[in-house]
């Protein structure tokens, strides 16, 4: 039980920091280009898909970062979550169920 | 080409400072959004502002934000079952047209009184949504905290269900059915208000619980689904003009992406009427923020005399109400959060204990 909840934690630290690492290197690369990027980004029409298709990587890559790092810290969603208002589920359809009948003929 | 960029439009010199300033705001926001849905967008577009940010850009790259927090946060609160995709859906197209009428009432009202007059009509927009609804969603919550009793179903939602006009619409995970007639006046309200102030689940949330009957949890987190189509749809057009300043979206969204998985997480730990206390708390302080900024925009119609001194004042005062409405509100969630895990930890160690005693017992 501890083992597989060391090598669960193992795994864990490994994903936050190759997820990390990505996203420090994606944000140095932007960063460090920022004009270049800029020229591009700001030319509308065609290159308007450049800012689109960069904040979809970026959200990919960092909130997998941010998740993994909120779990390493240990805050975690609650196991015993709160209900949602209480509703009246419906019943499953029910199958009449063939019976053997005898009868007598008097 | 379109061009814009090499028609004169100031993008800022990034220093670290702003960047430290940008990104923390972007956490808090995140935070709250992550929680209730909305909400960031009203202290990060003026935050940016204040840096030296002209206005357009401002909002552009805000919203080029906000859609892929909106997108992260959907997710992760779809995980824990909140998401009514349907409904979110069908009140993203619907505010969508909201949107296109929010921005026409805009042009109508800046082509007549102008820029003052158009900062007017937001401001007062602004204060009468914000202290009405937010007023009720405050009483609301604090009556059911009183009581102590289980969120229902408002009275109005119970009501608008039993009317059968027909498309009727089925919602499986909010497990609602209800007639798209009354689904429609809240999208249009939800994309109005968001044309005009830039946070339109002031008006979705609560129009999701009153309205459609949907509970505050699965309410907030389904308004996430309408921030991510509406956002996404937003920032194509303000991109095919050139007006994203990416640097500046990359950082916020460096913030937001923390905060708002924080925020889903916050929503596993409290009880229903905890999205109501929050959002009716910003709604009030954000409400008095603006509140605030009214006489500069009275002043500068000719309606009122005020001192420049004292405009500006007011100003500064009602930038602050804002950022303490948000820092309120991530106090609020940071607290039941804590609180929660807390009680939730201690029942565990009860558990454990019990058990333990219980075998000791048995040997």
């Amino acid at each position: 039980m501890g083992q597989l909840r060391a090598a669960k934690r193992k795994r864990l630290i490994s994903k936050t920091i190759i997820f990390g690492a990505i996203s420090i290197a994606m944000y140095s690369v932007f960063f460090m280009n920022s004009a270049l990027m800029m020229k591009y980004f700001t030319r509308g029409f065609y290159y308007a898909a450049l800012p689109i298709l960069t904040v979809f990587a970026f959200s990919f890559v960092h909130g997998s970062f941010a998740s993994n790092v909120w779990t390493l810290l240990g805050i975690e969603a609650s196991q015993k979550r709160p209900a949602v208002r209480p509703t009246a589920q419906p019943r499953p359809a029910r199958r009449e169920r063939p019976r053997a009948r005898a009868s007598l003929n008097t | 080409m379109h061009d814009i960029a090499t028609q004169g439009l100031q993008f800022i010199e990034l220093t670290w400072i702003s960047a430290t300033f940008l990104f923390i705001v972007g956490f808090i926001g995140g935070l709250v959004s992550g929680f209730i849905g909305s909400g960031g967008a009203f202290v990060l577009t003026p935050g940016m502002m204040s840096l030296g940010v002209p206005g357009t850009i401002a909002v552009a790259s805000n919203m080029c934000h906000k859609f892929p927090k909106a997108m992260v946060g959907a997710y992760k609160r779809w995980r824990y079952g909140q998401v009514d995709v349907k409904l979110g859906v069908i009140m993203a197209a619907s505010a969508t047209v909201g949107v296109q009428i929010g921005i026409k009432v805009q042009e109508f009202i800046l082509a007549k009184w102008g820029q003052a007059g158009s900062n007017l009509y937001v401001s007062l927009a602004f204060v009468v949504v914000l202290v009405t609804v937010g007023g009720y969603v405050f009483y609301d919550a604090w009556k059911i905290a009183r009581s102590g009793n289980f969120d229902q179903t408002s009275r109005l939602a119970e009501w608008l269900q039993t009317i059968r006009i027909p498309p009727m619409i089925h919602f499986k995970t909010a497990n609602i059915t209800i007639s798209l007639w009354f689904t429609i006046p809240v999208g249009l309200a939800t994309g109005m208000l968001a044309a005009t102030i830039a946070v339109g689940g002031f008006i979705g949330v609560p129009g999701m619980i009153y309205v459609v009957g949907a509970p505050g949890l699965m309410s907030s987190a389904t308004e996430l689904v309408i921030a991510f189509l509406m956002g996404l749809g937003g920032s194509i057009k303000w991109a095919l003009n050139g007006m994203i300043d990416i640097r500046l979206t990359l950082i916020i969204l460096a913030g937001s992406l923390f905060g708002v998985q924080l925020g889903a997480i916050g929503t596993t730990y409290v009880k229903d009427h905890l999205i109501k206390v929050v959002m009716g708390s910003i709604m009030l302080m954000v409400a008095v923020s603006r509140g605030m900024a009214i006489p500069t925009y009275l002043a500068q119609l000719d309606m009122l005399s005020v001192s420049k001194s004292t405009t500006a004042f007011l100003m500064q005062c009602s930038f602050v109400t804002m950022c303490l409405a948000l820092g309120v509100g991530a106090l609020i969630i940071l607290g039941a959060m804590f609180k929660g895990r807390r009680s939730e930890k201690m029942e565990e160690r009860l558990v454990g204990e019990q058990e333990l005693q219980h075998v000791e017992q048995h040997v």
